[in-house]
């Protein structure tokens, strides 16, 4: 199963993905922070897990426009603080309700994320996703 | 009729009869009428000449060392209008304006003491006097003639009116001119300026005639000046002097005034002179400064069209992607039976869609801002801020503390709906953003317009304050805080409508509260 964590500052937006999730079958646990902030807090709790080689990297599912941290900054704040053993059990997709060029060029730039989508969240996008995954060896 | 002692007399050729030879029209003829004067009668000698003073064609006299007229010729009568004859016998001063009369016998006794041929007047107007009374302009001519022991005085007067006519229509055309023209010898002497070079010299033309031309530049470049001068009149050709730099000239008065040089080398009948046109760039420079400020507000407005469009993009497309998302889940709730979760998607749907109506109102509010022409009119900035406190903080239960402070008079002209979007917008958030942990609160309005030229607006609460990574991106577009349930517009309508005002915004926070500046450009 994909431990996930669903980024986005608008509830709704949110519970479309977790239900989307949950449809699949393939994500779990699923957690859920509304800004970039509270994310980073959480993700980087002192008692996280350490990287395991077993469990499939964790899948973070970002929203771009968000109040205080964007999803870039929120980015570049992953960047820095995670240790590049980390860096390897982590997938981001940024998901976003504008297909705004801009957007996809500094997504590419940023070097770190996999996946681009526009909203609403959909199944095929999911699936795509888990292509990712089957690439690399899981599931 | 004045003499002037010319400043080459005494040292001028003489001629072997020990007399200069005279250079007036129908000399010739005195000079047949002098040879061979030894040989002749003084009464011969002097019909002979009466005869050349006949003959000549320009207006002619011969007049006594007392200044008699002896004899005139029909030209000279036509002239000055006297009855041919009437002036034989009479003072030469009869030819001569009152003004300069008194004079005339004491310069006539000192032509008489040192007889030259030269002319009169030099280097200013001579008038003679038309019987009429009208001034006409002369040049004369004075030769000294010998008669026995005594000497008569040849004199021919020419009309100039003509001459001086097409000279004043020559200044003219150079005074009508836009440009400044300055004529300028070889040494850098000025020789002549028309009207505009006056105005930019800072003098009239008897103040710069004669001065150099090096002394209008600027003290640093004066060295400089005067070797580009000298270089050029080695090669000149016609040229731009200023091409791609800039330069000042300096007038009278000491004001500097930026210029455009061309130079222009005319080689005439006085020699080589070089005309300087100089252009005054004042206008110029204050239009190309216009024109930059208005290119940075046009890339200003561009920018903020850019940042409208990526904003509008996410902000509008987000809650319709939303509804969407939700409405998908619906249609396959539905068919799974589950009206639960239908129920609470569609409920979902419709909140985020209502909340939404607003947004585009004010996203529209927001694009519309800067677009219709407001009158201005003249405000009461206090009663205007109570009014906008009182309607908006009747919504709220608790509401904080409200003070408003005026230093300086508290009226303004300007377009009240823009300064009350300001105010009602800064007030809202100030109501929004109050921080539990505190016990009480309080929002303080304070218009200061001591400064005479500006309105200071300061908004200043006790609320949460604004974190500094967000401080510098305030005012964008859909951006709002975490705690905020707005659009994130606020502060973007704000700012817009500032500079709506030609003014400008600034934010100070700290944990202990907030405190937006705004200054307004004061108009009475």
């Amino acid at each position: 199963m994909i431990p996930t964590f669903i980024v986005d500052d608008v509830a709704s937006d949110r519970y479309i993905a977790r239900r989307r999730l949950a449809k699949n079958g393939n994500f779990h646990p699923i957690r859920e922070s509304a800004d970039g902030t509270e994310f980073l807090e959480r993700f980087f709790a002192a008692d996280r897990p350490a990287p395991d080689k077993d469990t499939p990297p964790e899948l973070i599912l970002l929203d771009i426009n968000m109040p205080e941290l964007d999803g870039f900054e929120t980015i570049e704040e992953l960047k820095r603080r995670r240790s590049a053993a980390e860096a390897e059990m982590q997938i981001v997709a940024l998901f976003s309700s504008s297909d705004n060029e801009r957007d996809q060029e500094r997504s590419q730039l940023s070097g770190v994320v996999e996946h681009f989508f526009t909203k609403p969240i959909s199944d095929a996008a999911i699936e795509e996703i888990l292509e990712t995954y089957r690439a690399r060896g899981y599931l | 009729m004045t003499y002037h002692r010319p400043a080459s007399e005494g040292s001028g050729p003489a001629s072997p009869g020990g007399l200069p030879p005279p250079a007036q029209p129908g000399c010739t003829m005195l000079q047949d009428a002098h040879r061979g004067a030894d040989a002749l009668s003084m009464q011969e000698l002097q019909s002979r000449y009466d005869l050349a003073v006949a003959l000549c064609p320009v207006p002619a006299l011969m007049a006594d060392v007392d200044g008699r007229i002896r004899c005139a010729n029909a030209a000279l009568y036509q002239l000055f209008g006297h009855d041919p004859g009437s002036l034989t016998g009479q003072a030469v001063e009869v030819l001569i304006p009152q003004s300069s009369r008194d004079r005339h016998p004491i310069l006539r006794g000192a032509f008489a003491h040192q007889p030259a041929q030269r002319s009169m007047g030099q280097g200013r107007e001579v008038f003679g006097l038309h019987v009429d009374g009208s001034l006409i302009p002369v040049e004369i001519g004075l030769s000294p003639v010998p008669l026995g022991a005594e000497t008569e005085v040849f004199t021919t007067v020419v009309d100039i009116s003509e001459r001086r006519l097409n000279e004043r229509r020559l200044r003219e055309a150079l005074d009508a001119s836009a440009t400044a023209m300055v004529l300028v010898a070889p040494d850098g002497t000025i020789e002549l300026v028309n009207t505009m070079a006056c105005e930019l010299l800072g003098g009239a033309p008897r103040d710069l005639v004669g001065r150099n031309v090096d002394s209008f530049v600027p003290h640093h470049m004066r060295l400089q000046h005067s070797v580009f001068r000298q270089s050029y009149l080695s090669a000149p050709r016609p040229r731009a002097m200023t091409s791609g730099r800039e330069l000042n000239v300096v007038g009278l008065d000491g004001h500097a005034t930026p210029v455009h040089v061309a130079l222009t080398p005319i080689n005439g009948v006085g020699g080589q002179r070089i005309m300087a046109t100089l252009v005054d760039l004042t206008d110029i420079h204050a239009k190309e400064q216009e024109l930059q400020r208005h290119n940075a507000r046009l890339s200003a407005l561009n920018d903020e069209l850019t940042q409208f469009a990526y904003s509008a993009s996410h902000d509008l497309r987000a809650p319709l992607a939303t509804i969407a998302g939700l409405l998908e889940l619906c249609l396959e709730d539905l068919a799974a039976g589950e009206t639960a979760e239908t129920r609470r998607c569609i409920q979902d749907a419709l909140t985020t869609a209502r909340r939404n109506i607003n947004k585009v109102e004010q996203v529209l509010t927001l694009a519309r801002a800067g677009l219709d022409a407001i009158p201005d009119e003249r405000i009461d900035l206090v009663a205007t801020a109570q009014a906008i406190w009182d309607d908006m903080s009747s919504k709220w239960t608790t509401r904080p503390g409200f003070t408003i402070v005026t230093r300086g008079t508290a009226w303004l002209l300007t377009e009240r709906p823009t300064l009350e979007t300001i105010i009602e917008n800064l007030l809202s958030n100030a109501i929004r953003f109050r921080d539990p942990a505190k016990a009480s609160h309080w929002i303080e309005l304070c218009f200061d317009t001591r400064s005479g030229t500006h309105l200071t607006l300061r908004i200043s609460d006790n609320g949460t304050g604004i974190g500094t990574a967000d401080k510098g991106r305030v005012f964008e577009m859909f951006r709002r805080s975490a705690r905020s349930d707005g659009h994130g517009l606020g502060l973007a309508i704000v700012q817009k409508h500032v500079r709506r005002l030609s003014g400008d915004i600034r934010l100070d926070s700290s944990p202990g509260g907030s405190r937006f500046t705004i200054t307004l450009p004061l108009r009475t």
